[in-house]
């Protein structure tokens, strides 16, 4: 059920991917702020979390965007290295000012249907679970009509696939680059408001998903939309099999030797068509 | 080219600074030792990180290694650590050689990723196998002060320590540079295509970079241990330290000396800031990474660097 939200958190890790050439080591943190928001838009305004969401996606849409345009792009002549670093001293400086903000308590939104399920035949299905699930596969649906259906949408996959070509099309790189970024911060921000009511929420919660979501955005193969989403459905069902066998903590260690394992032998992802 | 006079000044700076501090600031002893732990730390890393241009998040993997290695020889064995230390080098060494075999193949990001995995598989396996490393409970050395043990009641014996193993990580730095296994290094690092076609055993020279980073990481390790007498999984194979030991090398640079003066500032500058609000936690951490923005933007090629044009 979570394989959904999963989907969600990696697929802007994915289209980061695809048009900057670098892992974005921020996104955890982007997921946290998500979550932050969610947790204060309900205890203001009492509303149901689910409509949060467009908040928070607002929120980190504008941050993402100033990131990527006042600093990243400094330094985008020179390399990956600057870049990768940049963004993990964004995480350091987000996860640290959430700290100072909020403290590092363990925070729960308060919503009335978090412990309701209910039946389909013999399956019972936890609420809260089945909203984000239904949540998830809308956005899958609205992601897919955004990048293959409009013009800011395809000019994001054209440049993902060869910047020089979509600059001499016409394509203006730099805000494409831009919104992809803040695209992607924006998806981030969405699952943290989905999983909000679902986990505890903390300064480094982001910590706890960002490896998470580089082996769901390889096993899909990076750059990937849609394998992003098959990545983390298949995420999620090896999580929960595998803790019927071992504990949870081997299942993860497991998963990230898994996560090695295809970097070495299949790093196009699973699905993925083979780059040079 | 580095002159030797420069050389000698580092050298002798880091010789005298434990003895200084001791006699001056006793109550602050304890900052020199994290920062020439750091030095060292950074300095290790630069060898793969700096030279190689293979971006490491998985250092402190090793390190861990080593702590582990020297401490559970030392309980289980009674074997002393001075002697653990050289096993827990050689067997983070050997990790370091099965993992490179693998994962250097993998470029850029991609190596920065299976790197970033890694720490977190040993951090979780020995966080797991409790009956062997006491899970996250943490292994506690005995206190016995003897020297045999490398241990002491004296606060210089660990900063000479340091300063041994940092002076050993600084001279290893310089013997690859000055050597060919040095240059084919650097020429990986501008383009490895090139050093490929030219002859140029790439992948070999990689691993090799990789085996004696981890082996010095892994006796900074044994040091970790004897100087806290304590050990856990999460301050060993963590993530948080293992970025911070790319961070001190990329705000240094990656000349000789860089890493060293990285990990001495950053320290310094970390326990400024907590010395000047300690009521506020994660402030030294916001600031830390603002400079360190600051720092990649304005001068991507590190502060050492900066200092060497500028002063």
């Amino acid at each position: 059920m979570l394989g959904g939200v999963y989907g969600v958190m990696s697929v802007g890790l994915t289209l980061i991917f695809g048009v900057l050439r670098i892992p974005n080591f921020a996104h955890g943190e982007f997921l946290m702020l998500g979550m932050y928001v969610t947790y204060w838009f309900v205890v203001f305004t009492h509303l149901n979390p689910v409509f949060s969401i467009a908040v928070s996606a607002a929120v980190l849409f504008v941050l993402g965007y100033f990131f990527q345009s006042q600093l990243l792009s400094r330094v985008s002549r020179q390399g990956e290295v600057p870049q990768i670093f940049l963004t993990v001293a964004l995480s350091i400086f987000l996860s640290n000012a959430a700290e100072i903000l909020w403290g590092s308590n363990y925070r729960i939104v308060p919503v009335s249907y978090t412990s309701t399920t209910f039946h389909i035949g013999l399956v019972s299905v936890y609420a809260p679970n089945a909203i984000i699930f239904a949540f998830s596969l809308f956005l899958a649906g609205l992601l897919w009509f955004l990048l293959n259906k409009t013009h800011t949408g395809l000019a994001i996959q054209a440049t993902a696939q060869d910047p020089e070509a979509a600059q001499l099309m016409g394509t203006d790189i730099k805000k494409v680059t831009a919104v992809s970024f803040a695209l992607g911060a924006a998806l981030a921000a969405v699952a943290g408001s989905l999983l909000a009511p679902l986990y505890p929420i903390f300064p480094t919660v982001g910590s706890y998903f960002i490896l998470l979501m580089f082996t769901i955005v390889v096993l899909g193969g990076l750059g990937d939309v849609k394998g992003a989403f098959v990545g983390g459905t298949l995420i999620s069902v090896v999580l929960s099999v595998s803790s019927i066998f071992v504990t949870e903590d081997l299942g993860f260690a497991l998963v990230f030797i898994m996560f090695i394992l295809i970097l070495v032998l299949a790093p196009q992802g699973l699905f993925g068509k083979t780059v040079k | 080219m580095l002159r030797l006079g420069e050389n000698a000044y580092w050298a002798m700076g880091l010789v005298l600074l434990p003895a200084a501090a001791y006699v001056a600031v006793p109550e602050y002893f304890s900052v020199v030792i994290l920062m020439y732990y750091y030095a060292a730390l950074g300095s290790a890393w630069n060898i793969l990180g700096g030279r190689t241009g293979q971006l490491s998040f998985g250092n402190s993997a090793f390190l861990a290694v080593g702590a582990y290695t020297s401490t559970l020889l030392f309980l289980d064995y009674h074997v002393s650590p001075w002697v653990g230390m050289w096993v827990g080098g050689a067997l983070a060494a050997v990790t370091s050689l099965l993992l490179g075999l693998t994962s250097l193949r993998l470029k850029g990001p991609f190596f920065v990723m299976s790197s970033f995995a890694f720490v977190q598989v040993v951090q979780l396996l020995l966080a797991h196998f409790t009956n062997i490393t006491n899970g996250n409970v943490g292994l506690v050395l005995p206190l016995t002060d003897s020297l045999a043990d490398m241990e002491s009641g004296n606060p210089l014996f660990y900063g000479y320590l340091i300063a041994g193993i940092l002076l050993l990580a600084v001279s290893v730095n310089y013997a690859i540079s000055k050597s060919k296994t040095g240059y084919f290094l650097s020429a990986i690092r501008e383009d490895e295509d090139a050093a490929k076609a030219l002859g140029v055993n790439t992948a070999r020279y990689k691993a090799l970079a990789f085996v004696t980073s981890a082996f010095l990481t892994a006796l900074i390790g044994t040091f970790y241990a004897q100087y806290l007498l304590f050990i856990t999984p999460t301050a060993t194979a963590s993530i948080p330290l293992s970025i911070q030991i790319a961070i001190i090398a990329i705000v240094g640079g990656r000349e000789l000396w860089a890493p060293v003066l990285g990990g001495i500032m950053l320290e310094g500058f970390a326990f400024l800031v907590e010395t000047l609000f300690p009521a506020i936690p994660g402030l030294n951490f916001a600031v830390y990474a603002v400079l360190l923005m600051a720092v990649i933007i304005l001068s991507p090629s590190g502060v050492y660097k900066y200092v060497r044009e500028h002063i």
